[in-house]
């Protein structure tokens, strides 16, 4: 019968590098789709997933089990995509409450926007793919975390709210401006 | 009830998270305001296109990659902890050990406590200058036992301490590494400990390979859970292919269970190397022929090996392998 996530941080803390592994590889495959979803970029998701994992290597030892260990690993997950986005970032930076307006975009650059202008109802599934990601890449990193984690990863405000460490009112509010700002972005595929 | 607690729940309500009194009374809302109704159709169309269109999520090979890079990264971290404290550490866990440890560190501490009590001419740090000025090691013997005269011991890491000779003196400290030989049978717990150590995390793939070859060539059937988890970590994750097949056709050798086929078909899954997945599937089918069954999701992996993999006679096996299980 496989190990719980429990016994096999008990054996990973004593030092069994192949009960770490099996913990590893229960979530990996997560963890790297997040990524990828996240930076749309395979080297950058798996410098992200190697990063996220040598912190739970280094962390494992003083995991005390106040948390679900997928909580705790996602967490990590989130922050070293929100840290890589910041190290890497090429746009301007918008405090959250002035990213997003109805009005006026809220200052959020769209360079790309004449690329929707016009109606494109016949685009393959691939393109209308690749027009999602480009209109994901346009939200601000916690909105595109938070997008990505409800509507791609299938999580609950409530668990999104635990791994991100924050109030549900916040994930929210993250959501509903990032569902505006996408259902803008993409009202000329759908 | 007010209108913004319905715009609350229209994300809810998309998702089908409401419960049955709220959805009832969520429709009767939306039939008396165009506003909600309006949002409602416009988070329902993003969900639906977002359900459509989903975002490419990582292949095997893909996933396989990150992890060979891991696993990289891993062993350098371990390796940057102390190797020595590391081999210790693995040595003194072992519950057979601790007896025969606990005791030897008693006889040193024993020899230690003697050798301070007795001693004439107490030496702790290595001194003493020829006439020419230059350090002369070659009579003394330090207080960590080794004789610095000997050619084996390197010395790494001199930190001065004093390096003012004006007094007739100059105080340093530094690293003497020492070979350690072990002669024994493979058999032994000790050395096959030290083989297990090396066969993880030593950089040198060929030592790594010799290490799986000395514990292959071991006369008893059965090695410890220790050793054969550590083959299995091997068998899947060494950067080197030639070492993770000799890890995999070690396991073939080993009592067949649960482990053993799990590790057996995550090779035949991930590993990029066509021979080791011969091998792996050669060795599923051998077990095959002794009676052991697979479950519906190990016959997918069969399945889709028949279909996908590149070579042809793992796709030949793997349909052997489907046609048995009928």
């Amino acid at each position: 019968m496989a190990l719980s996530d429990t016994d096999l941080i008990y054996k990973a803390q004593a030092g069994d590098s192949s009960s770490f592994e099996e913990l590893v590889f229960r979530y990996d495959k997560r963890v790297l789709s997040m990524a990828l979803k996240y930076v749309q970029n395979k080297d950058d998701a798996k410098d992200i997933y190697q990063e996220v994992f040598i912190r739970v290597f280094k962390g494992l030892k003083n995991f005390q089990f106040k948390s679900e260990f997928s909580t705790w690993l996602f967490r990590i997950t989130t922050n070293v995509c929100l840290t890589h986005y910041a190290k890497n970032k090429k746009r301007i930076n918008v405090p959250i409450n002035e990213e997003f307006d109805e009005e006026d975009n809220g200052g959020v650059i769209l360079e790309n926007e004449h690329n929707y202008s016009s109606p494109e109802k016949h685009l393959s599934s691939n393109e209308i793919s690749e027009k999602i990601n480009e209109a994901v890449d346009k939200l601000s990193p916690k909105q595109k975390m938070i997008f990505l984690m409800k509507h791609f990863e299938g999580y609950k405000l409530k668990e999104i709210a635990l791994i991100m460490d924050c109030q549900e009112g916040t994930v929210k509010k993250y959501l509903f401006e990032a569902n505006h700002k996408m259902r803008k972005l993409l009202k000329n595929i759908y | 009830m007010e209108h913004h607690i319905y715009k609350e729940w229209i994300p809810l309500a998309v998702d089908n998270d409401l419960n049955d009194n709220e959805q009832i009374e969520f429709d009767k809302h939306l039939n008396e305001c165009a506003e909600c109704q309006a949002e409602y159709d416009g988070q329902k169309k993003l969900k639906l296109l977002l359900i459509d269109n989903t975002l490419p999520e990582p292949d095997d090979y893909f996933l396989f990659q990150a992890r060979q890079q891991l696993r990289d990264a891993l062993r350098k971290e371990r390796s940057d902890k102390p190797s020595l404290k590391n081999l210790l550490g693995r040595i003194f866990t072992l519950r057979k050990f601790q007896f025969a440890f606990g005791g030897a560190a008693l006889l040193i501490v024993g020899f230690f406590a003697g050798y301070l009590f007795f001693r004439t001419n107490p030496v702790q740090i290595v001194n003493g200058t020829d006439t020419n000025g230059m350090i002369e090691t070659a009579s003394h013997e330090n207080s960590s036992g080794f004789d610095l005269s000997q050619n084996d011991v390197r010395i790494t890491n001199i930190r001065f301490i004093d390096q003012d000779a004006s007094d007739g003196e100059i105080e340093f400290i530094f690293d003497a590494v020492k070979p350690v030989r072990m002669k024994g049978s493979v058999n032994d717990e000790m050395i096959k400990n030290v083989l297990t150590y090396s066969m993880l995390n030593v950089e040198n793939p060929g030592v790594r390979l010799n290490s799986i070859n000395l514990i292959s060539s071991e006369s008893k059937a059965e090695p410890d859970s220790d050793i054969k988890d550590a083959v299995i970590t091997v068998a899947k994750f060494d950067e080197n292919p030639g070492v993770r097949l000799q890890a995999i056709k070690l396991l073939s050798n080993l009592s067949y269970d649960e482990k053993i086929k799990n590790t057996l078909l995550y090779v035949l899954m991930n590993d990029e190397i066509s021979g080791n997945r011969v091998e792996a599937i050669n060795c599923l089918m051998a077990a095959q022929k002794k009676g052991t069954g697979f479950t519906e999701d190990e016959l997918s992996i069969f399945k889709k090996k028949m279909t996908a993999d590149e070579n042809r006679y793992i796709r030949y096996q793997a349909k052997t392998v489907l046609e048995e299980s009928k």
